[in-house]
């Protein structure tokens, strides 16, 4: 069974004078471990269809289904409840609390989740360790790199034990090698701890790392490609 | 939650320093304002229930609308004597008030004249301690007490007599003279400069009337005790032939004039908090637009709204209640202080004060309702104008909010 299935999912953005269908029948399954990238220019509805994914945004019509749960219909506060267990987030720019630490940003889920606080803090550190980060626990978001705030938001999307990892465009603002070590780092997690990850970007040297490339151009995909 | 808001509030220290400093000078402006009001008003109180009024009058019916002398009420020495035996009450002077022409050798002026029982009216307002020459009144006296003003305007020394004349009861006319026996310092200047003190008996056989009395004025231990104190006093005599009237009563046109007053000062205050309420508005309708991006990304995360809004709560709270806690512990000392040394007018400010019958010094009250009064209002306002970033939070599109 996958564990990410749309079903015609389709949305469409209406303002007074024309309508934008920002995701245009959208029928992708994707499986647990994989690593996969969503590709297309600038608009192309990238970043929609992984908020649809990421139950931040509705589906205009069409079925979501996360580990075979129609979640396309969850009302908002359920939704909420959902996302907190069910699925990591890193998102493009200005992903951590400022005032709190790595250390804390990564436990800050966990803290959502209800964790106890002994447990909390000796994953937050593990979790650091394994994004190389493990000496900069207690320093605050503004005193790390581009790359290093990236790599606290995969720790921290890791807290949760989500199903998956939804990341959009999370190297746009990296220089190229922070970003290829971003994506190498995250596909050793892949590989080692059977990690999926579903990531968006337009940049080619970021995409050729991903297994799957799925490339999407006026919201609709022009093409599936498994390497 | 609680670090997270914690932490919050001094990511942008400039601002909540600004936010606190508002706060705090408001607060403390309008404490320090409402405590000197509320201090002289009270002091202006205390003289008057001391010397001119009680804080339960009793009357002849009608002895208010007219005040003359064929208003005076009577009442039997055991009657007041049994007033002064009833719970709460701790004086009972009569009093024979009326107006008089005085004349001495030289001039001649139009006074008021205050017929005391000299022991009872000790008690009440110790007028024997502001003796400025000469002696008190023997409880037997034929002789007066000049204000000190009056003395200096007639030209009378202690030892002197003046000639008093007026009116007395049903049309005969009052005449009489009277030695000067002492000169007190009366710290309202009105009475200073027009009153003549004499015993109850003189005050009698001038006005040609032998028991009758303008009114009974009442002291009582504590305000708070003025209601039991004045039921006490319907239930245990005939009451009748009587207004018995509360110190509000009686000092009704005073107590309508402070109330406009007060209006004029909630006015300003008021003008003050919209301006506060609005700089607290300002800083966070700013902060709440600056955040919008990370209250997208914490609720993406799984916090919930309710959560998020709650945080935003506590640091607003948690800033105005420093502002508020700072204002209250820096006036405390500083009402207290005024308090028992009062501030003391000087120059202008205290001939204007005189003219207006009022002692030139200004303490400032203390009670515990100015400065809780304050810290209520602002916390108000603060309210208030959470209610912007709750509803920017309840309706936060987290879809967009997250888009960079
Ligand atoms: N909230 C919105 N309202 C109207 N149009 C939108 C909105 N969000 C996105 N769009 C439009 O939907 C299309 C896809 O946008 P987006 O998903 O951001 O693409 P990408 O992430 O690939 O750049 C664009 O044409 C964009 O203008
Ligand atoms: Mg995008």
């Amino acid at each position: 069974m996958p564990i990410i299935e749309t079903i015609n999912l389709y949305k469409t953005y209406k303002d007074q004078t024309s309508e934008v269908h920002a995701v245009d029948n959208v029928n992708i399954s994707i499986a647990e471990g994989e690593f996969t990238a969503i590709v297309g220019p600038s608009g192309s509805g990238k970043t929609t269809l992984l908020n649809l994914i990421g139950g931040l945004d509705t589906p205009t019509s069409g079925n979501l289904f996360i580990d075979g749960q129609d979640i396309s219909r969850l009302k908002p506060k359920e939704m909420v409840d959902f996302r907190l267990h069910h699925i990591g987030f890193v998102f493009q720019s200005f992903n951590l609390i400022p005032v709190l630490s790595a250390k804390e940003n990564v436990a800050f889920v966990m803290e959502l989740q209800g964790r106890k606080k002994g447990e909390r803090d000796t994953r937050a550190q593990e979790l650091l360790e394994a994004v190389g980060l493990g000496d900069r626990a207690n320093s605050r978001p503004s005193k790390l790199s581009g790359g290093q705030q990236q790599r606290v938001a995969v720790a921290r999307a890791l807290a949760s034990k989500p199903k998956f990892i939804l990341a959009d465009e999370p190297t746009a603002n990296l220089d190229s090698k922070s970003a290829e070590n971003l994506l190498d780092m995250m596909e050793k997690l892949n590989q080692k701890e059977n990690i999926t990850f579903v990531f968006s970007t337009h940049d080619p040297r970021i995409m050729s790392k991903a297994r799957r490339i799925i490339t999407l151009e006026d919201g609709k995909i022009i093409n599936d490609i498994v390497k | 939650m609680i670090k997270l808001a914690w932490r919050n509030i001094w990511r942008n220290s400039r601002r909540t320093c600004i936010t606190v400093a508002s706060v705090f000078s408001a607060v403390l402006f309008s404490i320090l304002t409402i405590s000197l009001s509320d201090g002289s008003w009270n002091k202006l109180m205390d003289n008057l229930l001391r010397t001119q009024v009680g804080h339960i009058e009793i009357h002849q019916k009608g002895y208010r609308e007219e005040k003359t002398i064929d208003n005076y009420m009577t009442m039997d020495e055991a009657t007041i004597e049994k007033l002064r035996t009833l719970p709460h009450i701790t004086n009972v002077s009569p009093r024979v008030e009326t107006f008089a022409m005085a004349s001495s050798d030289k001039t001649t002026k139009g006074v008021g004249i205050v017929g005391i029982d000299p022991v009872q009216e000790d008690y009440k307002s110790s007028l024997s301690q502001r003796i400025v020459k000469g002696n008190y009144l023997k409880q037997d006296d034929d002789g007066v007490l000049l204000g000190k003003g009056l003395s200096e305007f007639l030209q009378v020394q202690v030892g002197d007599t003046i000639a008093l004349m007026g009116q007395g009861y049903h049309g005969t006319n009052a005449i009489g003279l009277f030695p000067v026996r002492g000169i007190v310092s009366i710290i309202i200047p009105e009475m200073d400069k027009g009153f003549i003190y004499m015993t109850l008996p003189s005050a009698h056989s001038y006005i040609n009337m032998e028991d009758g009395y303008s009114g009974m004025l009442i002291s009582i231990d504590k305000d708070e005790n003025l209601e039991k104190a004045r039921d006490a006093v319907l239930t245990s005599i005939d009451a009748s032939p009587y207004d018995v009237m509360r110190w509000q009563e009686s000092m009704e046109n005073l107590l309508t004039q402070s109330r406009a007053n007060k209006v004029f000062s909630k006015i300003i205050m008021f003008i003050l908090y919209v301006i506060v309420g609005f700089g607290i508005l300002g800083t966070v309708i700013m902060m709440t637009n600056e955040r919008r991006h990370e209250f997208g990304v914490v609720v993406a995360l799984g916090m919930k709204r309710q959560t998020l809004s709650n945080v935003v709560c506590m640091e607003l709270f948690f800033m105005t209640l420093l502002g508020a806690c700072l204002a209250i512990a820096v006036s405390i000392p500083i009402t207290f202080y005024f308090s028992y040394y009062p501030i003391r007018l000087t120059g202008e400010l205290a001939k204007i004060a005189l003219g207006y019958g009022m002692e030139p010094v200004i303490p400032m009250a203390t009670s515990a309702h100015i400065y809780i009064n304050q810290a209520l209002v602002i916390l108000f306002i603060t309210c208030l104008t959470i209610t912007y970033p709750i509803s920017k939070i309840l309706q936060l599109k987290v879809n967009k909010a997250i888009r960079p």
